[in-house]
């Protein structure tokens, strides 16, 4: 079949923190007509900054549309040659505060516009491409975050491009509405359409995608035909296991042991709560929990369900509008107390012993603090009085480098100057050795903590995070990651539209049933 | 950034430079900034290196000649910029400096014609205590709006507008309710001999210079500063094995750094932002007490803009009390330098240039502290 698109010795480098990034590193990709065609790789590998190139300048290389060069400088340029992208960043590729309809109107050509029409027209696309209902007339903002996804597809497919790229599209997608798409995408290939996908699912590339390149370190490291492997492959399985191991380079994957554990004693507790996001709009609705010892409770759900908004309404970072958040304490006198921390200041909360691996880093690194400065962001205060107790926290930090094996030349070098790895590895030492008050045992709130980290590292925090579990240690662990939670928790509580829709125990727990949960089906539903 | 076929890269440092290096890159910024001036005198037809060494009359020869009056400028100038390094530490811009000064020497005026009768020993440190108090009032303003409402910047806006009360309640006073009436001038009476700090009473005959160095202006309220200097050093600033001795000190920093981060471990950004403003408003309450009992003697109607170049001080001092005891140095030297300038038939003014260009290139090497800068070809 014609190639339609050629990329040849593509190079484009970043320069931030003090390296350069080879984001691509002289890559050469090839298109065909009337192909899916599966961009595999790492978080970090170079994927989007690869199909990026089509819609501004690389550093060096060439492009070559039906064999002929062409120079695409911006995103005009691109659309008018036939290209079309759904970006994977949505918060920089959407405005939030404009409408669907003003939107998508942000890429129409033409002198004259009329919003109306262009409102007619997102409507029977939607329909026609099966996307679901969506208000034109509505603000970004004020989707979730499965609909911003299906709108920025939606913006890629209305000009009717030859050549469709999609940046990670189904990450925030339900698994009904991921099939969905697959199937749209079918179609469009019987149209002749080209299209270029670009996922962390393997399952979807070996069944859904004609070719297979995967990327490592800014550079592919190979093409595959997709019919041609599924013979070699004896399953799905160990056809996952073969990209997955191109893509980190090394045999990986290795099981993650998770000892059998009675549940110990109800350390905390949400009763109905109910908070609001910035906007105002209620995103925790009634949610209600039990947090026990030697548990991990996992929160399963697509990011942007009202994840974040609970444990902040818990860390009293956000108001509570209503419901509570109580701590049992050790009992006294066969009484056991309970504390209602609802409303209690950061510090007090913390105090009881409550540790958070936050998502956004930003929350728990001090960059340009050194690596002993942020270790004793929680212990410093430990010593009573006006003065720090230098003495111990540097016995303690030289500890933690050597225990958590963070790689640094010194404990005086800046968190900047630490890989990512090693910067979470910091935030993990830290909040895993909290100290919780006498007699009570840690609780570790962990949002996505693996999110963005070498397999590595992954793996060495969920270890962390089982052997937390083994000491004693009450977990709540929020992961849009399916695979992670499944693989961990020993109960799972789905999240939906700020909802819980049901916990499963990890026996009953299986993809498809909480896969169906966190598309909004009830626990009811999901096992039928 | 792209200039042409050329791409202009600013990358952020991964290590930070310190120690000497640090210095050594501040010195120079400061001669770049004397050339940039120089260059300025030239073409106004002035021979800079005649004006700054050469000559009879340079601003070298005068500055060594007046030396102890450079210690007379040098006492507010260390005491605010030490006061500011701390909240500029804590990235709280408090460039009000100068109405918390004035809040000061009106509260040694009040405290000294309140209480004439009390002794020295007595009134004089209620004197500082009242300016230490009156400064850290006015200050407070800024420590609500920046932490309890929502804009980022109301600690510039704040702290600022905050010197035009102070400003208009001192030229109110001295020519309303305190003026001396003895005087035709808008002047408040002389302090009570009982409220004066007295001056250091050596003359020394130096012969290179021709010249007898009179201390007797410089008042003792110079250790005073000195020791203020090496107490917040030793307390917030220097670091044992990269940590520094005070919890508070620990929390300035990490506020600075990242607010965000340290409200999430429970740093009460209210509390750093209160007790950094409290020292800060405090020390120019101090400064403004040791001007007017030690040095002035009388309220007036100006003030002579200390708060002000103090911030240039603080940082070029790289927010760090001991560089700051140099740069206060230098700064108070060009401010008794001026008189050179002032016999070139410059006007006066020039000196606020001088100053000016000084901060420019003090905030041009910040910037390159923590960037670098590279060019490479597109
Ligand atoms: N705008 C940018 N500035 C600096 N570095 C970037 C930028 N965009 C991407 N990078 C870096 O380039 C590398 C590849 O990123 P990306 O193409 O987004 O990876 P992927 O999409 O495969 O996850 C990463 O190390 C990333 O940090
Ligand atoms: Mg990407």
């Amino acid at each position: 079949m014609e190639t339609v698109l050629e990329m040849q010795n593509v190079c484009k480098t970043f320069y931030g923190d003090g390296v350069e990034i080879h984001a691509n590193d002289n890559v050469n990709f090839s298109l065909k007509q009337g192909e899916i065609h599966a961009l595999l790789g790492e978080n970090g590998a170079g994927k989007s900054t690869l199909v990026n190139n089509l819609f501004r300048r690389p550093d060096s290389g060439t492009i070559l549309l039906r064999g002929k060069e062409v120079e695409l400088s911006n995103p005009i340029a691109a659309l008018r040659h036939g290209l079309a992208i759904a970006r994977q960043d949505l918060s920089k590729s959407l405005i939030e505060r404009h409408t669907v309809a003003e939107n998508i109107l942000s890429i129409s050509e033409g002198f004259f516009l009329s919003l109306s029409r262009i409102e007619r027209e997102i409507t029977s696309a939607l329909n026609k491409y099966e996307l679901g209902d969506i208000d034109p007339k509505t603000k970004i903002w004020k989707l979730s975050g499965g609909e911003k996804q299906r709108v920025e597809i939606l913006k890629a497919l209305i000009t009717d491009p030859e050549i469709i790229i999609l940046d990670e599209p189904t990450s925030m997608l339900t698994p009904p509405e991921i099939v969905n798409l697959f199937r749209l995408l079918n179609s469009l290939r019987s149209q002749g359409k080209s299209i270029i996908i670009i996922t962390h699912h393997l399952e979807e590339a070996i069944n859904y995608c004609d070719r297979i390149t995967v990327m490592r370190h800014g550079e592919v490291v190979a093409t595959l035909e997709t019919e041609k492997e599924k013979n070699a492959w004896a399953s799905e399985e160990e056809g996952i296991r073969h990209l997955a191991t191109l893509m980190v380079g090394k045999e990986v994957l290795y099981e993650l042991a998770r000892k059998k554990m009675e549940p110990g004693k109800l350390t905390a507790e949400i009763q109905g709560l109910f908070a609001t996001n910035d906007m105002g709009d209620t995103v925790v609705n009634g949610v209600s929990l039990q947090l026990k010892e030697n548990q991990i409770l996992g929160i399963a759900g697509i990011s942007g369900n009202g994840q974040q908004e609970l444990v902040e309404a818990m860390l009293h970072w956000r108001k509570v509008d209503s419901g509570k958040v109580l701590i049992h304490g050790k009992k006294i006198d066969d009484v056991s107390i309970v504390q209602d921390i609802t409303g209690k200041s950061i510090r007090e909360i913390r105090d009881l012993g409550i540790a958070y691996i936050p998502e956004d880093r930003r929350k728990a690194l001090i960059l340009d603090l050194s690596i002993r400065e942020n270790l004793i962001l929680n212990s410093y205060r430990k010593s009573g009085g006006l003065f720090i107790d230098q003495k111990s926290i540097v016995n303690v930090t030289e500890e933690l480098i050597s225990i958590f094996k963070i790689k640094t030349p010194s404990a005086l070098s800046s968190v900047r100057s630490l890989s990512g790895g090693n910067r979470q590895k910091v935030v993990v030492a830290r909040e895993t050795t909290l100290a919780p008050p006498e007699g009570r045992k840690l609780i570790l709130i962990a949002e996505n903590p693996t999110f963005g980290l070498d397999v590595g590292t992954t793996q060495f925090v969920r270890e962390e995070l089982l052997r937390l579990r083994e000491e004693g240690a009450a977990i709540m662990l929020i992961s849009s990651d399916l695979t992670e939670v499944l693989a961990l928790s020993d109960r799972i509580a789905v999240m939906y539209k700020g909802k819980i829709m049901g916990i499963l125990n990890s026996q009953e727990a299986t993809r498809e049933k909480v896969g169906l949960m966190m598309g909004g089906s009830t626990l009811q539903e999901a096992i039928e | 950034m792209k200039i042409a076929n050329y791409e202009l890269i600013f990358q952020k440092r991964t290590f930070s430079i310190t120690g000497f290096r640090a210095i050594a890159y501040r010195i120079l910024f400061v001669i770049f900034g004397l050339m940039t001036v120089g260059f300025i005198f030239l073409l106004n037809g002035i021979n800079p290196l005649d004006l700054f060494f050469l000559s009879n009359r340079s601003m070298l020869r005068i500055i060594l000649i007046l030396l102890p009056h450079t210690f007379v400028s040098f006492i507010p100038l260390l005491c605010i910029a030490i006061g500011l390094a701390i909240p500029f530490k804590a990235r709280i811009d408090n460039i009000g400096a100068e109405g918390q000064f004035i809040m000061g020497m009106l509260a040694a005026t009040w405290t000294a014609m309140e209480f004439p009768d009390l002794p020295s020993i007595v009134l004089i440190p209620l004197m500082f205590l009242n300016g230490f108090i009156l400064g850290a009032i006015w200050a407070l303003p800024v420590v609500f709006f920046r932490a309890k409402g929502g804009f980022q910047g109301a600690d510039v806006v704040v702290s600022f507008l905050m010197v035009f009360p102070a400003l208009y309640l001192m030229q109110y006073l001295v020519s309303g309710p305190w003026r001396d009436p003895a005087t035709g001038f808008a002047f408040s009476k002389i302090l009570p001999e009982s409220a004066q700090i007295p001056g250091i009473p050596i003359e020394i005959y130096v012969p290179f210079l021709d010249a007898t160095w009179n201390f007797d202006p410089v008042h003792i309220s110079i250790f005073l500063v000195l020791i203020i200097a090496l107490v917040t050093y030793y307390y917030l600033f220097r670091t044992e094995e990269g940590i520094p001795k005070t919890k508070i000190g620990y929390e300035i920093n990490v506020t600075g750094k990242n607010p965000l981060a340290g409200r999430m471990a429970g740093i009460s950004f209210f509390k750093v932002i209160l007790i950094s403003m409290i020292i800060s408003g405090g020390l120019a309450g101090i400064a403004g007490v040791a001007e007017i009992a030690g040095n002035k003697l009388r309220l007036t109607v100006n003030s002579a803009g200390y708060g002000f170049t103090a911030i240039v001080v603080a940082y070029l001092g790289g927010l760090n009390p001991i560089g700051i005891i140099f740069s206060a140095l230098f700064f108070a030297a060009l401010i008794s330098g001026g008189t050179a300038i002032n016999l070139t038939g410059l006007p006066v003014s020039a000196l606020d240039m001088f100053s000016g260009i000084i901060l420019f290139y003090v905030l041009l090497s910040e910037f390159f502290f923590r960037y670098t800068i590279k060019w490479r070809r597109s």
